[in-house]
């Protein structure tokens, strides 16, 4: 019967309608790779250096606010 | 025409289906940060338009103040209070709401005060308007005051647009859930520091990158909203498509 069931399941899948072609370059699954160098790597750097890019860019237009960075 | 002038172009047609699919968001929810997201967008998308316009037809009284007042000043806090809107459910941000719009009509006649001090002699149609755009309005002792409002509505837009899209995209790799949202996050961060740093370049003198700059942030922020968007019940869906009036 395994078997059986097992050919009811790739029928299953077969029939399933393909996803499309844009919907299929979005990260699947709803949980975050555990051992995913992207995820657990590359992402918290990015973050932190557009946390860090932020406040620079924050205190340059505070600067321009407040006269310290001339502008023209 | 140069490659700077034909940008505007492109970063136009992006926010404009950027927008509307916004704007079909709030009609299907009506939830208030995809109002003033849409408001934001579509703002940003019209100060596009008005560099694509100078490129393709010259000088146009409104067409600058189109540019002025929504691409350079108001649309980021708007886009920024968006965001606000989706993560701070408290009082407090009632008040917001009102100083920005009361902010906003502040600028508004401000701008419109401004318009008849302009110096149209000074505009040169082979540059784009970024490079130009200080030969033309006189300076805030001589009446620009409005230039004044920019900074603010624009460290208001950073602050809580990046900084919500950077605090959301923490929490979720922290809770190790929807990596689409993750990744969604950091790209709308990365698209809204590209305009940010495109803008703090203009106003130091460097108006040459802002087109690019622009067209970056509106591939970039359409991609992680796309990105970040729930995949939608089929409740959902329904709606969406007969919003849409698709049979």
């Amino acid at each position: 019967m395994p078997e059986s069931k097992q050919e009811t399941e790739q029928g299953a899948e077969k029939s399933a309608p393909r996803r499309p072609f844009l919907s299929r370059l979005k990260p699947s699954g709803s949980r975050v790779p555990e051992d995913s160098f992207f995820y657990t790597k590359l992402i918290p750097v990015l973050i932190i250096t557009l946390g860090v890019i932020m406040v620079a860019l924050i205190i340059l237009a505070a600067g321009v606010l407040l006269g310290f960075v001339p502008f023209r | 025409m140069t490659i700077n002038q034909i940008l505007p172009f492109f970063s136009t047609l992006i926010m404009l289906i950027f927008t509307v699919s916004v704007f079909r968001r709030w009609l299907v929810r009506r939830k208030p940060h995809f109002l003033f997201w849409a408001i934001g967008l579509a703002m940003f998308g019209a100060g596009s338009f008005a560099e694509a316009y100078f490129s393709a037809v010259g000088w146009s009284p409104i067409i600058f103040f189109i540019w002025y007042l929504f691409g350079a000043a108001l649309n980021a806090g708007w886009i920024g209070h968006g965001t606000l809107l989706l993560l701070v459910r408290k009082r407090w941000v009632h008040v917001v709401t009102a100083l920005l719009v009361v902010g906003s009509l502040v600028a508004t006649v401000m701008m419109i005060q401004l318009m008849p001090k302009l110096d149209v002699t000074a505009y040169n149609p082979a540059l784009p308007i970024s490079e130009q755009y200080r030969a033309i309005m006189p300076s805030v002792q001589d009446g620009a005051t409005v230039r004044l409002t920019t900074p603010f509505f624009n460290i208001y837009g950073m602050i809580t647009l990046v900084g919500g899209a950077l605090y959301s995209a923490w929490l979720f790799l922290r809770k190790k859930v929807l990596p689409n949202r993750v990744v969604g996050n950091v790209l709308i961060a990365a698209g809204a520091l590209a305009i940010a740093f495109a803008s703090a370049l203009t106003r130091l003198g460097a108006g040459e990158y802002l087109y690019l700059g622009e067209l970056i942030a509106a591939v970039l922020m359409y991609a992680g909203f796309w990105l970040a968007g729930a995949p939608g019940t089929e409740a959902e869906k329904a709606q969406m498509t007969q919003a849409a009036g698709v049979s």
